[in-house]
């Protein structure tokens, strides 16, 4: 790594850039063809290519969790609130802060195949809906999107 | 690469990129791109520039990214390269 004026400066083989190109445009292409649900979400700044990092962040975010990585490439999974680990620890931590039993909190939302959108909060791995907590087979339709 | 654009860098000076990508980090509230400049399309190695992105008037311009975050963006940016290469 190259610190030169607060630009980072990472030296890549060519070839995983250019593959990494690729799949990214893929990516891109996808998330043109589902608009009007990017739209909602916001996916897509004006360069239209913020789909990478939300990919990411939801990578990081579940990286633990099995259940969900089957979805994360699916393009049209999102989060309504901090996604990354960080954004997990930060929440136990202010759990820890409040005297309450710790534990791993997340908000997110899912895009369903018809645009409408599902919330759901993961608490310590469980799904919870606004209304009730769902069971094992909920949990598998829920997030078959 | 994805995109050519021309943006303009701290000195005001106009410059011309390759985009392979950007992300976002919303516990920053800032946006990256990932980039090449000046790239001969031949040699195996790629420098490969990271930089904070700022609109600026409708102009996109490139800004320091502080110390204090560069381990944050190198994270954040070694998971989304993964994570789109289908390596994690």
């Amino acid at each position: 790594m190259i610190m030169n004026t607060g630009i980072i400066a990472v030296e890549e083989e060519r070839d995983k850039i250019n593959e990494m190109s690729k799949k990214y445009i893929e990516l891109y292409k996808k998330s043109l063809e589902r608009d009007d649900k990017i739209d909602k979400i916001s996916l897509i700044s004006r360069w239209g290519i913020k789909i990478g990092a939300f990919v990411g962040h939801i990578k990081v975010a579940f990286s633990n969790k099995n259940w969900l990585r089957k979805n994360i490439d699916h393009g049209l999974i999102t989060l309504s609130s901090k996604l990354s680990q960080w954004g997990i620890k930060r929440i136990a931590n202010k759990q820890k802060e409040n005297n309450q039993k710790e534990r791993e909190e997340i908000q997110a939302s899912f895009i369903n195949d018809d645009g409408s959108i599902k919330e759901f909060l993961l608490i310590d791995d469980n799904l919870v809906t606004n209304q009730e907590i769902t069971n094992q087979e909920d949990k598998t339709v829920a997030l078959s999107i | 690469m994805i995109n050519s654009i021309e943006i303009i860098n701290e000195e005001g000076q106009k410059v011309n990129i390759n985009i392979i990508m950007q992300f976002r980090i919303e516990e920053l509230n800032k946006q990256y791109i990932v980039y090449t400049i000046n790239d001969d399309g031949i040699s195996e190695k790629i420098p490969v520039l990271i930089a904070e992105t700022d609109d600026e008037n409708g102009k996109y311009a490139l800004k320091k990214i502080p110390e204090n975050e560069v381990k944050t963006v190198l994270m954040f940016y070694d998971n989304v390269r993964d994570t789109i290469s289908g390596k994690r």
